[in-house]
């Protein structure tokens, strides 16, 4: 389950600029590889997909395997095109959802 | 040809060779691992030393650049995800009758100071106490809560959170009547050998500082950097839990996470680190 | 004095021999040479014939790799991958990728994907992109068992695939660090 969650994203952008988005998630990722303290295998916990949907569609998408490090770190662009709201999905192999929202303003000038 | 050697000259080479394997033995000798490691250090009971001769550095720079860089980073730091979570418990009180931690502290501003100065005798304990064991003292006490367990998210988020309140300033921890007895505790703990690989803390974070141990590159061993995220855990953890590791890597049995043989120590190493600026969250490996 | 009067073959040409000589060499021209050398740029030539792929990826990678790609041709170049050369600990190691294309709405990058070679699972992370990305440039941190060499693989929209690898080696913890 995400606990804490750390976005950071521009709230103004000029139209047609790359803006940067990074997000860093609390996971622990479990690979499902690795012996706990009885010895025993701890079963695999992983986030499976993120999403940002911008402006209601989905334009950026990224599938998680075990080999992302836990408490993932993740840095992507869009371009601003209009002001409106950037959507964050995070979905776990258990199919929970977490969801964040940021609003970005677009200017025209 | 040998036949052709004379006695004498035989006889010589028999003493050049067996002087050559006794010169061999005595430097295999000279770099034995006893006579490499310091002899066990005279001190007296009440007497305070570190044997720390390099200038006082952070562990950080015993670190790989890219870790480095990412605790240098304060978004990217795994570890502020607990300084966030903290801050969130600090600002919401735990029931409705009881007050936030934010309610009585945020007008105090030594507050902001309050990590440098731990761990600190408590009259009412009548020993030394670390910033985990106020802070649970203050859950019980003021809040009327049950205690955090030691190493609990909670426990760690908040004490994350305080101590990087003080992050950048050095620390400074009281040396008087009260405290010395366990800091001397602290500093005998530091000089005694224990565990199966029969090392104390002084073998590798005085005399091996810089080399490498594996992988590693040994630190000066210095607490200022604790709640930290190490790489290892994929977490964050406490000083405690480090000390526990170290203790389990020379095979010693280790003490309890809180105990006071740890804060004794951990008393003796905020002392020993003189003018070091806290760190909380470092990133270390 | 008797003399060797029978003539070596080298010198003896009949025409028949100059005919059969002939169309060898004709029907030689007709051979294609090329096709024996494995180029890593040719558009026909399978990823499964390029030498750095084969010497860079483990078979278990490779099943994972025929499983997504087929036997697509994967030329190297367009996508750049960066690595620190040694990692501290391999819970944790910084990965930047991004491909050198353009982002437009007809000509953009659709996918980045990651692999490893000694993984217990070679995939890492699979990145879909559209053209409001503008800017196919990722970073993440990712899991590496061992020392070994990291691919990375790139889906444009016109249906071509690139490929960058590096290498990183993992080093040790000093002490066995139990569970708490």
């Amino acid at each position: 389950m995400i606990k804490t969650v750390r976005i950071a994203i521009p709230r103004e952008a000029k139209k047609g600029e790359v803006i940067e988005i990074k997000t860093l998630v609390s996971h622990p990722m479990e690979s499902g590889f690795r012996p706990g303290p009885t010895g025993k295998i701890v079963p695999r916990n992983i986030i499976k997909f993120f999403i940002c949907q911008y402006l209601d569609q989905e334009v950026f998408k990224l599938e998680y395997f075990p080999a992302i490090a836990a408490n993932p770190f993740l840095r992507f662009h869009i371009q601003a095109l209009k002001s409106g709201t950037v959507k964050f999905i995070w979905i776990d192999q258990h199919q929970q959802q977490h969801t964040e929202s940021r609003y970005l303003t677009v200017n025209d000038q | 040809m040998i036949s052709e050697m004379s006695e004498k000259a035989l006889t010589n080479r028999r003493i050049f060779k067996s002087c050559f394997l006794s010169l061999l033995l005595w430097i295999t000798g000279c770099t034995s691992q006893e006579t490499l490691l310091s002899p066990t250090l005279e001190v007296a009971d009440d007497q305070l030393i570190s044997h720390l001769t390099l200038p006082i550095v952070s562990g950080k720079h015993f670190q790989s650049k890219d870790t480095q860089s990412l605790q240098a980073d304060d978004f990217a730091n795994p570890g502020m995800l607990w300084v966030d979570k903290g801050l969130q418990l600090w600002e919401t009180p735990p029931s409705t009758l009881s007050p936030s931690c934010a309610k009585c502290h945020s007008n105090n501003l030594q507050f902001k100071t309050v990590a440098t100065r731990y761990p600190v005798y408590s009259s009412s304990k009548k020993r030394v106490i670390n910033l985990e064991q106020r802070i649970n003292q203050c859950r019980e006490q003021q809040q009327m809560q049950p205690t955090w367990a030691y190493e609990s998210q909670e426990l760690l988020s908040i004490t994350a959170y305080i101590a990087n309140l003080s992050r950048g300033m050095p620390f400074s921890v009281t040396v008087n009547t009260q405290s010395l007895p366990f800091l001397l505790q602290g500093q005998d703990y530091y000089y005694t050998r224990r565990g199966q690989l029969n090392l104390a803390c002084f073998h590798c974070h005085e005399n091996y500082v810089g080399t490498q141990l594996r992988g590693d590159k040994l630190s000066q061993g210095h607490g200022n950097g604790y709640p930290a995220y190490r790489l290892e855990w994929q977490t964050l953890g406490s000083l405690h839990r480090r000390l526990r590791a170290c203790d389990i890597g020379v095979r010693a049995e280790a003490y309890s996470l809180g105990s006071t043989e740890y804060v004794n120590l951990e008393l003796y190493l905020a002392w020993r680190a003189q003018n070091l600026t806290i760190e909380t969250p470092a990133v270390r490996r | 004095m008797k003399k060797n009067l029978k003539p070596s073959r080298s010198v003896c040409y009949s025409r028949r021999s100059f005919q059969q000589k002939s169309l060898q060499l004709v029907l030689a021209a007709h051979i294609p040479w090329s096709s024996f050398s494995a180029k890593a740029d040719d558009t026909s030539t399978s990823w499964q014939e390029d030498t750095t792929l084969l010497k860079i990826t483990s078979p278990k990678q490779r099943k994972v790799l025929v499983n997504i790609y087929g036997n697509a041709s994967i030329k190297p170049g367009k996508v750049k991958l960066s690595i620190p050369t040694l990692a501290e600990n391999g819970h944790s190691v910084a990965l930047d990728a991004w491909v050198e294309h353009p982002m437009e709405t007809q000509n953009f990058v659709k996918n980045l994907q990651i692999f490893t070679e000694k993984n217990p699972l070679p995939q890492v992370a699979k990145f879909t992109f559209t053209p409001q990305v503008a800017k196919a440039s990722v970073s993440t941190r990712i899991r590496l068992a061992d020392t070994q060499h990291i691919l990375a693989i790139t889906e444009l929209s016109d249906g071509s695939f690139w490929y960058d690898t590096t290498k990183t080696i993992v080093t040790l913890a000093a002490c066995a660090d139990p569970y708490l």
